[in-house]
């Protein structure tokens, strides 16, 4: 399902324009952004939560040229299911 | 930081910023997600513009053993969400860190570094506690030898440098009556008066030390730490080894730029007890005049201390205070133009600030003379001194 069929599925149920729905979903990316650039965990209940993993620095070898690099450090935004999605998934 | 954010929290924030009722987001969260869900169990992929992509992968049933019977088990296979972000929002929530870049390391940097390094800078990026006195990790021989300050110890080994005693005896204490006390035992000393003060071990100790020195190997990273200095340059090297989170705006580094950094600094430590012998003499007489007239003033502390760094400092102090707004690397473009040189006034401040990173608001700080460090914005020489030695507070901060 891409995004403008989404869009159109909520907007519909809703019963609203998928202008109306875009925009909103285009916030709701700016406010996940900024949630957990401040390193908060986004919780969507019986879906799952948005959260944001530090990864230290670590070396690394090149598998090609077998250079050895040092990777920096990262903050990763990682999904976890909720319990509930995963008993709807069996 | 750390913080769970609710549906009911995004659906306000979702609110403020497309003025729409805080019901109407909610419903609009739930109503999505309830979409993407049911597309997931579906089967399908659900692609979101802004946010990424959610996909159904299967999990094989895997054996295992039960730890505590030791019996072979099988785990079941499942099915689970996966999440890739895209590229933008990856973007904003890894854009602490978005300048680095990852290096290829030389061959000089050996495994056996990379561990010792490992080793003596273990807690990076471990939450430390604010405190207004300079904390001490016990995990870290360099940082206690030199951040001596709380008590001054009666060492048998001969710590031959006046500053990092002296330090101790009036740098944690912001009283005016400090400043009398110092005043007193720079006065003794310059009459020869053996006090214990700490003028007067400097040249007994010069011979011991030097020795030793000279046979320390370049790339161990353990032995530049009995030598806290006096001297100019030297006192910069001392701040490597405050381990501090470096503030965000930290840059690339290189393994091989500490290790080379390392071999200077063992160098210049040569030096540094040299010169202090020389410099002393002449400190003497105008840290008393200095003591004097700073007597009065708020940031006496600092003011003394400078004397240890070089006689350039005469010119008038200037300060500055930190706010919620205002952190160092404001201050530094404020007065030298470039962020970069957060790093000489944390240096000339570091008996105030534990962490640059947290600095409480209301600290008065010194800003140190633009020449004392050869900050020159236009000088990328300068410039990337600086660089570097944010790094190494950053590495040596934390791991």
């Amino acid at each position: 399902m891409d995004n403008k069929k989404l869009v159109r599925t909520v907007a519909a149920n809703l019963g609203r324009t998928t202008e109306d729905v875009s925009k909103l979903l285009d916030a709701f990316a700016g406010v996940l952004g900024s949630c957990c650039g401040d390193m908060d965990t986004v919780v969507i209940p019986s879906f799952g939560a948005f959260e944001p993993q530090k990864r230290d620095e670590r070396v690394m070898y090149h598998p090609s040229s077998g250079h050895r690099m040092l990777v920096p450090p990262k903050v990763l935004l990682t999904f976890k299911m909720s319990r509930v999605l995963k008993s709807k998934l069996k | 930081m750390n913080k769970k954010v609710t549906i009911v929290d995004l659906a306000r924030k979702m609110a403020e910023a497309t003025s729409t009722t805080n019901r109407m987001c909610e419903l609009f969260l739930r109503e999505l997600f309830t979409t993407v869900s049911q597309t997931l169990i579906d089967g399908e992929i659900v692609k979101i513009k802004g946010i990424g992509t959610f996909k159904v992968t299967e999990v094989k049933p895997r054996k295992s053993v039960n730890v505590s019977t030791s019996k072979e088990m099988e785990v079941k296979g499942y099915k689970k969400v996966t999440f890739t972000p895209v590229k933008s929002l990856a973007d904003t929530v890894n854009q602490p860190f978005a300048q680095f870049e990852t290096v290829i390391l030389n061959d000089e940097v050996t495994d056996e570094k990379l561990d010792a390094i490992d080793k003596e800078y273990p807690s990076l990026f471990s939450e430390e506690p604010l405190e207004d006195t300079v904390t001490i990790e016990p995990s870290d021989v360099a940082a206690s030898a030199l951040e001596a300050e709380p008590e001054p110890e009666p060492e048998p080994v001969p710590e031959p440098v006046p500053e990092p005693v002296s330090e101790p005896e009036f740098e944690p204490v912001p009283e005016p009556d400090v400043n009398a006390v110092s005043l007193g035992h720079k006065a003794l000393a310059a009459f020869g008066v053996p006090v214990d003060s700490p003028e007067e071990p400097i040249e007994p100790s010069e011979p011991h030390e030097v020795e030793p020195l000279m046979g320390v190997p370049i790339d161990e990273p353990s032995t530049p730490k009995p030598a806290p200095t006096p001297e100019p340059e030297a006192e910069q090297e001392n701040d490597d080894y405050f381990y501090r989170p470096a503030p965000r705006n930290a840059f690339t580094p290189t393994q091989e730029q500490i290790s080379r950094q390392r071999s200077r600094m063992s160098k210049r430590r040569l030096w540094s007890w040299l010169i202090p012998a020389l410099v002393v003499a002449a400190l003497i007489g105008w840290g008393l005049t200095r003591c004097g007239g700073k007597a009065e003033k708020p940031q006496p502390i600092v003011a003394v201390d400078s004397d240890s760094v070089a006689a350039e400092a005469v010119a008038p102090v200037i300060t500055d205070t930190v706010t919620a707004q205002i952190v160092l690397s404001t201050l530094s473009d404020k007065y030298y133009d470039s962020p970069w040189f957060w790093v000489y006034i944390y240096e000339e401040n570091k008996a105030i600030i534990s962490d640059p990173n947290n600095v409480r608001p209301g600290t008065e700080v010194v800003i140190p003379p633009a020449e004392k460090y050869g900050i020159d914005a236009k000088d990328p020489a300068s410039l990337k001194k600086a660089q570097r030695r944010s790094w190494e507070i950053l590495t040596q901060g934390k791991r």
